[in-house]
């Protein structure tokens, strides 16, 4: 059960997923176009680096699991650092200046996961992995309405 | 004279079986599906037009009570017995770039003056790796422009828990037929990859003055024949299009009375 939520959390990561108005274009349609080719290039990245960690946690190789949450949290890192400039529209600004604040928590919280994976420390990395699910959810929920595709976080589609 | 006996008996025949009060209610396998419409006031003169308000509501179950494995709604169509007028000259027409994304207060202060009515709807949430939940949004209804020659009406729902918007823009058509207004539209693109709709309302109801006389966006008499004062006519019909190809039509009935003049 517990290896189940640590996969889980793998599955979490997997992505800035994939995920699909008016009579004019808006510029919340404007901005989703921007974000989501950057969102797009960091679930690609996910696949290759997430590929025999699933294996490697219910084998308990927790060390080497480490190493793919550690590249996962610097491959995120460098996706929030291109969506954040990205113009906001002004009625959307404070919503997603919280969503990326939400990225960044998701981010460290890959982070913290890896260490623990790194410090054997599996109970750890699945309590991290608890919070991590709660985070993607919150992000999710705050950019409802844009109807990302990509930059949804959702785990099923490594599942 | 025989017919016009025998219309008056049907009538009045009509009027003792009564207007069965509430929704309507279709279904198809596990899919439930109701309608209401209504006409307010009720009491309306015979030969002029006077203001009303249209008040039409849908919601959508499961019969099993497995409501996480419901189809998408996809299309509503309402169409309303062609003696609802729509007029809307001289009202100000908002444009969606005005209204989304937008709060519900900041598109009031852009564009209250296009405000034409207002509703709710209730979604039902669905993203993979989430337990579905409901979110229930505000519906503000504007005045929209002519697009292609073809009259659009925005329906913007703002909701407040997650927050967030999303626009429906409904065509208005005229045809040939007892229902001789058609309102229709189609769940937005960037909704289909989350929003199950469970619930819609809407009331269209606005009056404002054009060249110096009171006009409404909606107006209607009640034409009951001579010597009748009441009627009961069919109001509203109302089409729903699902993501897998169901389709269930309801329609409802309505009576006015005669105002006296």
């Amino acid at each position: 059960m517990r290896q189940g939520i640590l996969v889980g959390a793998l599955l979490v990561l997997c992505a800035l997923v994939p995920v699909a108005a008016a009579a004019e274009p808006s510029e919340r349609e404007a901005y989703v176009d921007h974000a989501e080719p950057i969102c797009k290039t960091n679930v690609l990245a996910n696949k290759r680096i997430f590929k025999g960690a699933k294996g490697e946690v219910k084998r308990d190789e927790l060390k080497k699991a480490s190493t793919h949450f550690s590249r996962a949290a610097t491959a995120f890192a460098k996706t929030i650092r291109q969506l954040d400039p990205l113009p906001k529209p002004p009625t959307d600004a404070a919503k997603l200046s919280a969503w990326i604040g939400l990225l960044e928590d998701e981010r460290d919280l890959i982070k913290k996961i890896g260490k623990a994976l790194a410090a054997e420390k599996k109970g750890k990395a699945e309590s991290y992995s608890v919070d991590l699910n709660r985070n993607s959810s919150k992000a999710n929920n705050a950019v409802l309405s844009f109807g990302f595709d990509y930059c949804r976080i959702e785990p099923s589609r490594f599942g | 004279m025989k017919a016009a006996k025998l219309l008056a008996v049907l009538v009045a025949l009509l009027l003792a079986a009564g207007v069965p009060a509430g929704a309507v209610t279709n279904g198809n396998g596990d899919l439930i599906a109701t309608f209401d419409g209504s006409l307010s006031p009720t009491a309306l003169p015979r030969e002029s037009l006077a203001p009303v308000g249209v008040h039409v509501a849908g919601s959508f179950r499961s019969a099993s009570g497995d409501s996480d494995h419901l189809p998408q709604l996809r299309r509503i169509v309402v169409a309303i017995n062609r003696g609802g007028r729509l007029f809307d000259r001289g009202l100000p027409v908002c444009r969606s770039r005005q209204i989304q994304p937008s709060t519900e207060a900041e598109a009031r202060r852009v564009c209250g003056d296009g405000l034409i009515g207002s509703g709710h709807v209730t979604v039902q949430v669905r993203i993979p790796s989430q337990l579905p939940f409901k979110v229930r949004a505000k519906l503000l209804v504007f005045n929209g422009p002519r697009q292609n020659g073809q009259k659009l009406i925005f329906a913007e729902a703002y909701a407040r828990n997650p927050p967030g918007t999303f626009l429906l823009t409904f065509r208005v058509d005229r045809r040939s037929g007892t229902y001789g207004t058609v309102l229709s539209t189609t769940l937005p693109r960037r909704t289909r990859n989350w929003a199950y709709l469970t619930h819609f309302d809407m009331t269209l109801r606005r009056t404002y003055t054009y060249r110096e006389r009171e006009r409404s966006f909606v107006s209607a008499s009640c034409p009951a024949p001579a010597g009748f004062n009441r009627i009961v006519f069919p109001f509203a019909k109302a089409t729903y299009g699902f993501a897998n190809g169901q389709s269930l039509s309801l329609s409802e009935a309505a009576v006015c009375r005669v105002a006296s003049e």
